[in-house]
């Protein structure tokens, strides 16, 4: 059985293999009038790259399946404005009537689907359609006997059902959904039972999203790295400010960048892999703000917060410390420790160090050196790391690193407008040279491989 | 049927059971209550928002949402807290608070009450020392603060409570269960049904 994420990864990859195919059958007779082929093996290889590419499914089925979701999407909502207008026409038992009908269609529409064994599709239709069903059952009654209640308690409820139907159908789309609305479930106060609630809806889709994330062979698995940043962000709203949002954004940040290493090792490209450059980035402003806020950057918030609060808030923690514990040894085991993955684990050291140092109310500037000389040694060995690679992108994470700690301690310093500008231009043509340089360097190096080819 | 479709749809008629289980319950619980609700009427002005799905709906602010109590006058809770209001009739039968509380289980037996939202403590001002006290009325979210209408009919019933609240007064009468649970069960503008009084004026 294909899912319908498979297919649209096939999809995609078709669309990019499609243009590879078509630039391929181009160049088999300049292949042949070049000598590197006969005649013979460019028919072959024609005959053999023309039924592939009359096989492959065109892209534009893809996007049209797409222009159809919106369309029905758009119809639904037209047919419910249209009840809306003409609702207190009807009695109360048709308006309850009206109001378990897309319940019952989900039941049934999930049932036959189950019952006929059909596709992927027709899952992620169920599950989407029975979970849309419940909550607009539990929207209209509450309309009808306008009983009130609040977003936050709705979405709560609604989410808290359609939990089964996502691993029942395993449904990408409705998990998609889920998270979409996690974000909803945040009112304004949240207190110790609300927090238990939040923290029992995040808990209950881990396994699934945890499962396809570990499962090299899962459809869903580079769609569920977009997703896990989605549940960390939640995580971080919910949790985050109940005690200290420095020391939880540090460790996200040295979870996601650990866990995004062995996928870029592995050579994969950038939109397969969304974890480098999101986590790259929330480095480079943590430690931007660290180096200049120091210990403070770790205060811990205890206004108005209960016990309750800040033990979720260490609960949350925790778990991210955990799963860099378990990323950690993983990596041990399979033997790819290296120096930069050392330099993550220092990381999460030192906002534990920073935020014990902070209760102790030591004094601030010990923790803006030890964030301005790991800024510093992360950059330069990131640019070390580049020009021994011949990576590109490795050498200006670096570079980027290195400017930026030079530009705001620059920034930050007693010197006067035209210095600085002075500063900014050199920093500035030193980052073009930089680059210009590595450009040629690497350039040698392709020609040099060549030549021995 | 495949054996993990099987499992799958074992699964799946528990869950939907549970997804049916809970409005039906609801409705249960509103039109077959063990113990039958109680209606209070709740004096209030009402606007008449807009919102791009639901259309117009009528929005009430009730007068009972400033609550000042004798023996409980200080801040009981922050601001979006949960708290208990127990509920009591006045002579001319409107509702009344006739305390707060923050825990479930210090409700008094037999009293009707709501769960409603704290919202903050309007501290009274000393006057000769020219500083808030720390005493003063309970400002709370009531539960219920919308009113659905046609759409036609929502300008028209902010437009008729403008008028009577001139004249008259407008309520909202709402049943209120044993367990707390509430209904609204109509918005009444100068003794008549808001609607009742709609279709006669458009009749007219």
């Amino acid at each position: 059985m294909t899912s319908t994420a498979d297919l649209i990864e096939r999809g995609a990859v078709m669309a990019e293999k499609g243009g590879m195919v078509r630039w391929f059958l181009k160049e088999l007779p300049k292949l042949r009038e070049g000598g590197v082929i006969d005649s013979g093996a460019e028919e072959n290889l024609q005959k053999y790259y023309r039924e592939q590419l009359a096989a492959a499914v065109p892209p534009q089925k893809y996007f049209l399946l797409a222009l159809s979701i919106v369309g029905s999407t758009l119809i639904a909502g037209g047919i419910i404005l249209l009840f809306n207008y003409n609702w207190d026409m009807f009695s109360k038992t048709t308006r309850i009537g009206i109001a378990f009908l897309p319940l019952v269609l989900g039941a049934a529409l999930s049932v036959y689907t189950l019952v006929a064994g059909r596709a992927q599709a027709w899952r992620e239709g169920a599950a989407v359609l029975t979970s849309a069903g419940t909550a607009v059952a539990i929207a209209l009654l509450s309309q009808i006997y306008h009983t009130g209640g609040t977003l936050s308690e709705f979405m709560t409820l609604v989410l808290l059902l359609a939990l089964p139907q996502i691993y029942i159908f395993d449904s990408v789309a409705l998990v998609t959904l889920y998270a979409a609305g996690l974000f909803l479930t945040l009112g304004g106060w949240c207190g110790p039972a609300c927090l238990l609630t939040l923290g029992l809806l995040l808990a209950g889709i881990l396994p699934f999203a945890g499962w396809h994330l570990l499962r090299e062979a899962s459809p869903y698995r580079i769609w569920m790295r977009y997703l896990a940043m989605g549940f960390a962000v939640f995580a971080l709203a919910a949790f985050g400010e109940k005690y200290s949002l420095g020391l939880i954004l540090y460790t996200v940040c040295a979870v996601f960048l650990l866990a995004s290493m062995r996928p870029q090792e592995g050579g994969e490209r950038m939109l397969r892999n969304p974890w480098l450059p999101v986590s790259f980035f929330l480095l480079l402003v943590l430690l931007s703000i660290g180096t200049y806020e120091g210990g403070r950057m770790f205060n811990a918030h205890l206004y108005r917060k209960s016990p309750d609060e800040i033990w979720y808030f260490w609960l949350a923690e925790g778990g991210f410390l955990l799963a860099f514990v378990l990323l950690l040894v993983r990596d041990c085991f399979r033997k790819q420790m290296n120096f930069h993955r050392l330099m993550i684990l220092v990381l999460v050291l030192a906002a534990l160090l920073g935020t014990i140092l902070n209760a102790y109310n030591v004094n601030n500037i010990y923790m803006r050196i030890v964030l301005i000389v790991y800024m510093g040694v992360f950059g330069v060995t990131l640019l070390m790391r580049g020009c021994r690679e011949n990576n590109m992108l490795v050498f200006n994470s670096g570079l980027l690193m290195c400017g930026l700690l030079i530009g705001l301690r620059f920034f930050d310093a007693d010197i006067g407008l035209p210095a600085r500008a002075i500063g900014f231009i050199v920093l500035g043509l030193g980052f073009i040279g930089a680059n210009v340089v590595f450009s040629r360097k690497l350039a040698r190096a392709k020609s040099t491989e060549v030549n021995h080819a | 049927m495949r054996k993990a479709d099987k499992i799958r749809l074992v699964c799946y008629i528990l869950a939907a059971g549970a997804a049916f289980a809970y409005p039906v319950g609801k409705i249960i619980s509103f039109e077959y209550p063990s113990v039958p609700p109680h209606v209070y009427v709740f004096e209030t002005e009402i606007r008449d928002p807009y919102d791009p799905m639901r259309g117009h709906y009528v929005r009430l602010n009730f007068k009972q949402n400033r609550v000042r109590l004798a023996n409980r006058n200080m801040k009981l809770q922050e601001w979006g807290a949960s708290c208990y209001a127990v509920l009591e009739a006045n002579p001319d039968g409107t509702a009344r608070i006739s305390d707060l509380v923050t825990d479930r289980k210090r409700l008094p037996a037999g009293k009707d009450f709501l769960k409603v939202k704290y919202l903050y403590l309007e501290q009274n001002f000393d006057g000769k020392r020219k500083t808030p006290e720390k005493t003063g009325v309970h400002v709370i979210d009531l539960p219920f603060n919308r009113f659905y209408l046609n759409e036609r009919l929502a300008p028209e019933a902010e437009q008729a409570v403008r008028e009577s609240t001139r004249r008259g007064k407008a309520f909202v009468r709402v049943k209120i269960y044993r367990n707390g649970n509430f209904v609204l069960d109509d918005l009444v503008v100068d003794g008549k049904p808001i609607l009742e009084r709609l279709r006669g004026k458009s009749a007219k």
